[in-house]
């Protein structure tokens, strides 16, 4: 069961009925079965992982709490990473070791073709286990108590909002909210509701739409021209954005309709004016926590080596992000890409600061609009690998798209209309965001009249041009 | 109110949301409803295109022989000629992305009207195999839902929520807007022309090479076997001259199981099953084809000619 499935469409009501009937001290026991629950009609020995992690994770950080012992507590610290990790190691990058080690072994003859075991990745494996992995760092550096309650530690762990694909979010923010749970706020409730509406017009119109038009082209790049693969990589980015963006809003939507909190994860990132200022407002759970448990920690570490130690800490922590996306070669590529950006922009910091100030650049149209455009052709460029089923195909792209040219592939010419229709909805909605926020207001306008049109408009939208039937989630590979 | 054992707070806060929300819920249904049936009368009112050809075929063609299957039949039978050579009105029934589920549904539409006198299901080498898609595409029946209650058991096989969906009455003609439009501005006679449902394909293969299909083994759908039985079974009561064909690909192909199903049923004399997978006149002729999987127009009339003789051999014995 996805968000996006008719069986959530009905669980969901069903559950807010049956949530804010229980008592306030026994909410979280309603949310911690239904989470489960929610995980269980995906796969059921799934939740035999997630209810294994929670377990390890609570013995170890309660024992951590219990001792006064330094190194004890970081022999417990270290004992639960691994055995959170080895799941996700072992589901995610089993294939990948398998293939490797097939292909070594037919290189020599010596594979004997035996029927082979397929696995499938538990779904969310890799949000959860970072949840749990910085729950126990947390717990080491006292940033919080080890949680006694077993269920809201599993209720943390498993809340089925998060679950799936995120956003990441830290215990400190999540404990204390389902410890301490509210009673019925409408403004909360209304705001969820509002974002589980963008999050849906998101993900079923312009994700879902985008993605049909972008496979049709990435799935046949060999028989594809430049100008075709050109159009569809620069699509790309807005796919990943409204199809992750908009499953985040209706997972922070769903959280706060139950009164929950949750940290925002995109913030107009088309927007940036730079790739340090992007990484700011992309997937920013994700980067806050490679940012707090890793780069924090690897620069700290390298502080002796000045500009040179921040480097090095960039590119192995976004070789580490490339790496948590998938173990393959263009993964790997797309990350060190992102760190080498980033590296670059550290390393020019303080002579373009310089240039920006004598000029006033960051107030002129031009510079803005400049920035803007670059920083989205090095995303954009460094997505090829991300989106290419390998590193060949990916150098094959960019070859094909600086050598050849033809008519632009149109397929279904509605297909195509529906796209550019929600891209240009979701960009303007994005653009008013970000410059003229107090004006066109539609869900957030005064008038009780437009607010209710412009809901109905919307869902009536979505069913019209929204689409229901195979649309995958691209992040339920992580 | 912490600690308390209240149910809702009714008095302000759960009051005001469940007002709201039956507010937007009352103006969803009115345009839902006005829209819905806005779309429902200009879908039936295309004059042309995929739309129309679904709904010539379910409700108002009476032709003799029938064609029936994916882009493949579509593609590939031409009515005029079959209709010159066998003297017998014809209409090509084929729709591109279509299987046999809704092949099957347009053969109930049909028989329950009048009685063909041949039926023609072009089957793909994978037809009866399991896949999701096949079930997804159902939605191209969704529009005659209410009106067709011989098909709904087959559309509710998209899915167990199905017919909870159709309440709404925009769900039908999702994503198909635009369709509708030029379907009624009749755009479609100038982008693709449609004879008698055939619809022509003129350009010629670019890869000539000719390459193996690599299939992995499958499993029979049990939904698409009951059909083909079914469509099997009700042809043999009635009289109705019935023809699975496997109509030429270029490219090697294999068995599979449904290619193995279709041959054990014409070897059990249920039905009559040809194949021209590898047939040796079409595969060493790339001028006869648009892509690996599609007769163009040359191909189509060579190969519909070719059937001419084949069923006209057949006709006299169901007589």
């Amino acid at each position: 069961m996805g968000f996006t499935s008719f069986n959530f469409l009905i669980f969901f009501p069903l559950l807010i009925i049956l949530y804010y009937a229980t008592p306030l001290k026994f909410r979280w026991c309603t949310l911690l079965i239904a989470s489960y629950y929610f995980y269980v009609n995906i796969k059921p020995c799934f939740a035999l992982i997630t209810a294994g992690i929670t377990l390890s994770t609570y013995i170890f950080t309660r024992f951590m709490d219990n001792t006064n012992d330094e190194s004890l507590k970081r022999k417990f610290m270290v004992m639960n990473i691994i055995l959170i990790l080895l799941p996700l190691i072992f589901f995610k990058y089993f294939s990948t070791v398998n293939k490797g080690i097939f292909s070594m072994l037919e290189s020599f003859h010596l594979r004997w073709a035996l029927p082979e075991i397929k696995l499938f990745l538990p779904i969310g494996i890799s949000f959860y286990t970072f949840m749990a992995v910085g729950y126990t760092v947390d717990v080491f550096n006292q940033e919080i108590k080890s949680e006694k309650n077993i269920g809201i530690l599993a209720l943390f762990i498993s809340f089925f909002p998060l679950i799936l694909s995120g956003p990441i979010e830290r215990a400190k923010n999540m404990l204390p909210q389902f410890t301490a749970i509210k009673g019925l706020d409408n403004k909360m409730i209304t705001k969820g509701f509002k974002l589980l509406l963008w999050g849906y017009f998101m993900k079923l119109v312009v994700a879902d739409r985008l993605g049909i038009y972008i496979d049709a082209i990435y799935n046949n790049i060999y028989q594809h021209n430049g100008t075709s693969l050109l159009f569809a990589s620069f699509l790309y980015p807005f796919q990943l954005y409204a199809d992750l963006g908009g499953y985040s809003l209706i997972a922070i939507g769903t959280a706060n309709t139950l009164g929950f909190n949750v940290v925002q994860n995109f913030k107009r990132p088309f927007f940036s004016v730079t790739m340090s200022e992007f990484w700011r407002r992309w997937h920013i759970s994700l980067i806050s926590w490679l940012t707090y448990y890793i780069f924090t920690p690897l620069s700290f570490k390298y502080r002796k080596f000045g500009i040179w130690g921040i480097v090095a800490a960039l590119l192995l922590t976004f070789l580490i992000s490339g790496i948590w996306h998938g173990l393959g070669l263009t993964f790997v590529v797309w990350g060190i890409i992102q760190g080498l950006f980033l590296s670059i922009e550290a390393l020019t910091n303080d002579r373009r600061a310089i240039i920006k100030k004598k000029y006033n650049l960051n107030k002129k149209w031009w510079y803005i609009l400049f920035g803007i455009s670059f920083t989205f052709i090095l995303f954009d460029a460094s997505l090829i690998f991300g989106r290419a089923q390998n590193c060949i195909d990916a150098l094959h792209i960019f070859f094909r798209i600086f050598t050849t040219t033809g008519d632009l592939f149109i397929g279904s010419p509605s297909t195509l209309i529906y796209c550019l229709l929600g891209l240009i909805m979701l960009l303007a909605k994005d653009f008013t965001d970000e410059y003229i926020p107090s004006r066109f207001l539609l869900f957030e306008n005064r008038n009780k009249f437009i607010r209710v049109i412009s809901y109905s408009s919307i869902i009536i939208l979505i069913l019209l041009i929204g689409v229901f039937d195979g649309g995958q989630f691209i992040y339920f590979q992580f | 109110m912490e600690g308390s054992l209240f149910i809702f707070n009714f008095r302000c806060v759960g009051r005001k949301i469940i007002y709201n929300l039956v507010l937007i819920g009352i103006i969803i249904l009115i345009l839902d409803s006005a829209i819905g049936k806005t779309l429902n009368y200009f879908y039936f009112t295309e004059t042309s295109g995929v739309h129309y050809r679904t709904t010539v075929s379910m409700e108002s063609n009476t032709a003799e022989l029938l064609i029936f299957g994916s882009s493949r039949a579509n593609h590939h039978y031409v009515a005029e000629t079959l209709e010159k050579g066998l003297t017998m009105d014809t209409y090509n029934c084929g729709r591109e992305g279509n299987t046999i589920l809704y092949s099957y549904a347009i053969f109930k539409a049909v028989v329950k009207r009048y009685a063909p006198k041949v039926l023609i299901f072009d089957v793909n080498i994978n037809e009866l195999d399991y896949d999701k898609v096949s079930y997804e595409r159902l939605s191209s029946l969704l529009p005659y839902y209410e009106n067709h209650p011989e098909i709904r058991s087959i559309i509710e096989l998209k899915g167990p929520f199905e017919k909870y969906k159709l309440i709404s009455k925009i769900y039908p003609y999702n994503s198909i807007l635009l369709t509708i439009a030029v379907g009624n501005m009749g755009l479609n006679m100038t982008r693709k022309s449609d004879l008698k449902g055939y619809v022509p394909l003129y350009d010629y293969i670019k890869d000539t090479t000719l390459h193996k299909i690599e299939m992995a083994d499958g499993i029979l759908d049990t939904n698409k076997v009951n059909a083909a039985l079914g469509i099997i079974k009700y042809c043999n009561s009635n009289n109705i001259l019935l023809i699975f064909i496997q109509s030429p690909l270029y490219a090697i192909g294999q068995n599979t199981i449904s290619t193995n199903f279709f041959t054990k049923l014409a070897e059990e004399n249920e039905t009559i099953f040809w194949n021209f997978i590898n047939d040796p006149d079409f595969i060493n002729k790339p001028e006869y084809f648009q892509d690996q999987d599609h007769l163009n127009d040359n191909g189509a009339n060579y190969f519909s000619n070719l059937l001419i003789g084949k069923i006209t051999n057949l006709i006299p014995t169901q007589k």
